[in-house]
């Protein structure tokens, strides 16, 4: 039910993404991407954004609050932990390249400090720089 | 010897999401940490859907306070997880939550030295 009504939506209407008239309103097609997921210590996901953005032009991005629980693998203890969620959105040919810099720059490769994972998108569309909606509006 | 810029990557690991109702994570944490899971992380969200007024008297006893948990589980392990974690946040009543779970194509995390090395050896054992 619900693939049917997107199917009749004009989102996905193949006419509405040939026509070049509204080529600047109509949604990216398919294509490679990858969601960055970086759990890491709480109060260090804006400066890991501003980082993200001054080192690698990378803006669809967004941090938010956690709280994570972990277990000693020893004592069977358990801990927990405040924690920020950075979630990026990249295209596959960068991924990589962000992954490192995210990895080092948030501090994971502390004991505790948290992890980085890299999952797979086939459709996106990331956050629209600043002075590009300026321009189009001029 | 790993270099100071070099990461250990996690292959064929499973990122599993589970969203239930507020106050439930930490029974579905606990089942998940004794089915095997190293840990998870848990933020709150607000839930709403088109069927919601299905689900209570007129919508209302639906609490639309959400938590999310992440929790990253070996492919091996998984499975076992999931089910575990199903049932504990007794997902099969209407109303009470969605969980899916999706491949990673790497993670990476703090690996102490001396795990790094043996696993390194280990696959140069094995050419």
């Amino acid at each position: 039910m619900f693939l049917l009504k997107l199917r009749r939506g004009s989102v996905s209407n193949p006419t509405n993404m040939a026509n070049p008239a509204v080529s600047a309103s109509v949604p990216p097609f398919r294509s490679e991407f990858r969601v960055l997921i970086c759990i890491m210590p709480d109060g260090r996901g804006k400066e890991v954004l501003e980082a993200l953005r001054r080192e690698t032009g990378v803006i669809s991005a967004f941090a938010h609050h956690a709280r994570g629980i972990g277990t000693h693998s020893l004592r069977h203890r358990v801990y927990a932990q405040e924690k920020q969620i950075l979630t990026v959105l990249v295209e596959a040919s960068r991924a990589d390249d962000v992954f490192h810099f995210l990895y080092f720059s948030a501090g994971l490769d502390a004991p505790r400090a948290g992890m980085i994972m890299m999952g797979h998108a086939f459709r996106g569309a990331g956050v629209v720089p600043l002075n590009e909606t300026e321009s189009e509006a001029s | 010897m790993k270099r100071r810029d070099e990461i250990v990557v996690l292959t064929d690991a499973v990122l599993i999401t589970c969203i239930v109702q507020r106050g439930a994570a930490d029974a579905v944490v606990d089942a998940a940490t004794e089915a095997g899971a190293q840990g998870a992380t848990i933020f709150y969200a607000r839930g709403t859907g088109v069927r919601q007024k299905h689900l209570g008297v007129l919508g209302i006893t639906v609490n639309a306070e959400k938590e999310v948990l992440y929790i990253v589980a070996p492919g091996d392990q998984a499975d076992h997880i999931f089910e575990r974690v199903y049932v504990a946040a007794k997902l099969d009543t209407p109303g009470m939550g969605m969980i899916y779970m999706m491949p990673l194509e790497k993670m990476a995390t703090y690996v102490p030295p001396e795990i790094a090395a043996r696993f390194s050896e280990q696959s140069d054992q094995h050419g």
